[in-house]
């Protein structure tokens, strides 16, 4: 077998209205890539991590700067094991150490610290790495093939 | 969208539609900011057809509870019907934090 891979990109200014045209787009590479199965449940789940992240990097990375930009790659990559889909969203802004971040308590009246729980719990593998004020998070997850 | 209704035992129905994000969370905090300040303290939170929560959503939801409750009040929720929305409730254990009703019915009907 082949392995496939096919990659898609986008830019959006980092404001939070923007943040459904990137849902939008996940949404559309669902509905229009043949060989992947446009699973309600693997959408819902990467549009949730990939929103929560964007929505981390609007409100803290560029909490003090108001022309950031973020840079989402997304592979598909049709694999012998698994099929995966990668998504790396890049931002230039102030970088942090996601172990400083407690984890939250469930089942209490916590409000905050909840997304980054979510991400992990909605994607197979979260990797967060910086250098020299270019920030990018890795999101992984396995993705069904279309019967 | 809300729309709100009074019921036999004064409670104040809010019933949400659609996506429930980062986006909509501040209008929403807005109009529930209203209804504390008007003294509203019962609230019954209709997610049954709402079809996008994040964390953002959830905390306005949990706000709402604890100010509520501040005010020897109470906020019952039903659940979305769509089952991923639904999950995020589950895996943030809010399922076990807030009073979950199958409907409204039941809060106009009276318990």
């Amino acid at each position: 077998m082949v392995n496939k891979t096919e990659t898609f990109s986008l830019e959006i200014p980092a404001k939070l209205q923007y943040l459904r045209i990137v849902s939008s787009y996940i949404e559309s590479i669902f509905e229009n890539i043949d060989w992947i199965e446009n699973s309600p449940d693997d959408v819902y789940s990467i549009t949730l991590a990939v929103q929560e992240v964007c929505t981390n990097i609007i409100q803290h990375a560029y909490a003090d700067c108001v022309d950031g930009r973020i840079k989402l790659e997304i592979n598909l990559s049709q694999q012998e094991q698994e099929d995966k889909i990668f998504v790396d969203i890049h931002d230039r802004g102030q970088s942090f150490d996601p172990e400083s971040i407690p984890s939250p308590e469930l089942g209490t009246l916590q409000e905050h610290g909840l997304g980054l729980f979510l991400v992990h719990q909605l994607m197979d593998e979260v990797v967060y790495k910086t250098c020299d004020r270019k920030n990018i998070w890795y999101l992984s997850k396995g993705i069904r093939r279309q019967k | 969208m809300i729309q709100v209704t009074q019921g036999t035992i004064n409670y104040t129905i809010i019933e949400l539609e659609g996506r429930i994000d980062t986006f909509s969370a501040p209008g929403l905090r807005e109009n529930i900011d209203q209804l504390l300040e008007q003294e509203e303290k019962y609230f019954v939170v209709d997610l049954a057809k709402a079809t996008f929560l994040d964390s953002a959503g959830l905390a306005v939801l949990v706000q709402l509870l604890k100010r509520a409750r501040s005010n020897e009040g109470d906020v019952k929720i039903i659940l979305p019907e769509d089952k991923n929305v639904r999950r995020i409730f589950e895996l943030t254990r809010f399922d076990r934090v807030f009073d979950i009703i199958p409907s409204k019915d039941l809060v106009l009907k009276g318990f």
